[in-house]
């Protein structure tokens, strides 16, 4: 990772739910997250992918991203996330969560991530 | 006219002096349920087939995780577990993608991604320690009722996420941000589902058995094949959101073993059933049929037969509701209920509708 490049984030969604996210960072020493990014499922260029650039970041900020889904009661959902500098991939930071909703419908994936 | 309020007992002792009356309460009592329950695909046809109870489903929805609930079905001497039941969808399972546009435009997708198969697995009255293993295959082929499918619910659902997510990322203001959001769209769900609930939908379901002797999936043993079971159920509107009918029909193919010479014989039935329910502020109205044939049936059981019952039911005022019920059957009475008999048809003064015409 270079930290005197930006980083871009990219979300996408492959289950047939209604999604809204919020990413969050923080920079070492900042007292509190800053907001960086918010979207829904209907916000998308290609497919249900979704991509916000942040930074540069010094290393050991943190980034948090916050996901709801929507859906049907007890169905599978799946998203991927992914960071990336000048459209690279960087190895590590790429992430993946399925699960299924609860009885209302309702999920949440919140997950941290230390950029090192 | 014998006119008298009667308890449940003495209801029940009326009806079985009285000359040609039978009581069929329509709704919210266990008899009812079990009357209706003909009209609802089973939500596990393993689970159905087998006779178990569906109280904790495990849903995986990784290959590991499903990898993992099975190693954790058997016991370290290789014996199944009782009481088991499981629920995947092959399409997610997979790590198939539909996204929700996918959804909202391809019933095919939608059928694909709904498509669940489930295992269960019951104790039986065997004393052999014996298990019956069932397994099953649900499609739902179509469903309009489906709030997913419906892009201007789903984009209000999303407003409704994206307005209440927190400023800041601490536990604790997502916990109340989260439900905040929870409660806001379970009521615009039930608002929709009572706008739509009986909206167009068809499924199909299957599933078969095994008997485990001593609960044990090896070695493989003679006659431990079940059979099986395969269920159609469809719904259309009537009156815009007034009514609705629903229909189905199941066919069951078992094997029969005799205990006095081991011979096998193949058992054929046919289920049959629908209902009509009609519903305004003010009078609500409720019809329904099932019938069944046998190949063979057991001794003192009839081959065909049918059963039927019809309810009325009109507001007499602001808490009261009056119904009145005929039928083939008699039906257990709740024990809350204030019944008048009048010649053979049941009354009852109720201070809510029994007959709740919308969503489940």
């Amino acid at each position: 990772m270079d930290f005197s490049k930006p980083l871009t984030v990219t979300i996408s969604f492959n289950s047939p739910h209604a999604v809204s996210y919020r990413f969050w960072y923080k920079k070492p020493g900042d007292a509190k997250y800053t907001i960086f990014a918010t979207g829904t499922d209907n916000e998308y260029s290609t497919s249900s992918m979704h991509s916000h650039v942040v930074g540069p970041l010094p290393s050991g900020s943190e980034l948090v991203y916050l996901v709801w889904f929507s859906g049907n009661e007890y169905t599978a959902y799946a998203m991927e996330l992914a960071l990336s500098q000048e459209g690279v991939l960087l190895p590590g930071y790429g992430f993946s969560h399925r699960d299924t909703t609860d009885s209302d419908g309702f999920a949440q994936e919140k997950h941290t991530i230390t950029l090192v | 006219m014998n006119t008298a309020i009667l308890s449940r007992r003495a209801l029940a002792f009326a009806l079985l002096l009285g000359p040609t009356g039978y009581a069929a309460h329509a709704q919210d009592s266990q008899a009812a349920q079990q009357k209706t329950a003909p009209y609802a695909m089973p939500e596990l046809p393993a689970v159905t087939f087998v006779g178990g109870q569906a109280n904790s489903i495990t849903r995986p929805v990784t290959p590991r995780a499903l990898a993992t609930e099975l190693v954790n079905g058997v016991d370290s001497s290789g014996r199944v577990k009782q009481g088991l039941a499981v629920a995947v969808t092959p399409f997610a399972l997979s790590g198939g993608k539909v996204t929700l546009t996918e959804y909202q435009n391809s019933w095919f997708k939608a059928m694909l991604y709904n498509a669940q198969v489930s295992a269960s697995t019951v104790r039986t009255a065997a004393t052999n320690g014996a298990t019956d293993l069932g397994v099953g295959l649900r499609l739902t082929v179509y469903d309009a009722s489906d709030p997913m499918r419906n892009k201007a619910y789903t984009d209000s659902i999303s407003n409704i996420l994206f307005t209440t997510l927190p400023t800041q990322p601490d536990d604790a203001a997502v916990a109340a941000a989260a439900n905040k959001a929870r409660a806001k769209i379970v009521a615009c769900r039930k608002r929709w589902r009572k706008a739509n609930w009986n909206k167009p939908s068809f499924s199909l379901a299957s599933a078969g058995g095994w008997r485990l002797n001593e609960s044990k999936l090896i070695p493989d043993s003679p006659n431990r094949w079940l059979g099986w079971s395969s269920w159609a159920s469809g719904g259309v509107p009537l009156f815009g959101t007034a009514g609705q009918f629903i229909g189905q029909v199941r066919y069951t193919n078992q094997r029969r073993v005799s205990l006095a010479d081991r011979s096998i014989q193949a058992v054929h039935q046919f289920d049959y059933g629908g209902r009509l329910i009609l519903g305004t502020a003010l009078l609500n109205f409720s019809a329904e049929v099932v019938g069944v044939r046998r190949s063979s049936p057991l001794p003192n059981v009839q081959k065909s037969g049918a059963e039927w019952a019809g309810t009325v039911e009109f507001r007499a005022t602001e808490g009261i509701w009056i119904s009145t019920s005929v039928g083939h059957k008699l039906a257990v009475v709740d024990e809350a209920t204030s019944v008048v008999v009048f010649g053979g048809l049941r009354w009852e003064f109720n201070t809510d509708a029994h007959l709740k015409v919308g969503p489940k």
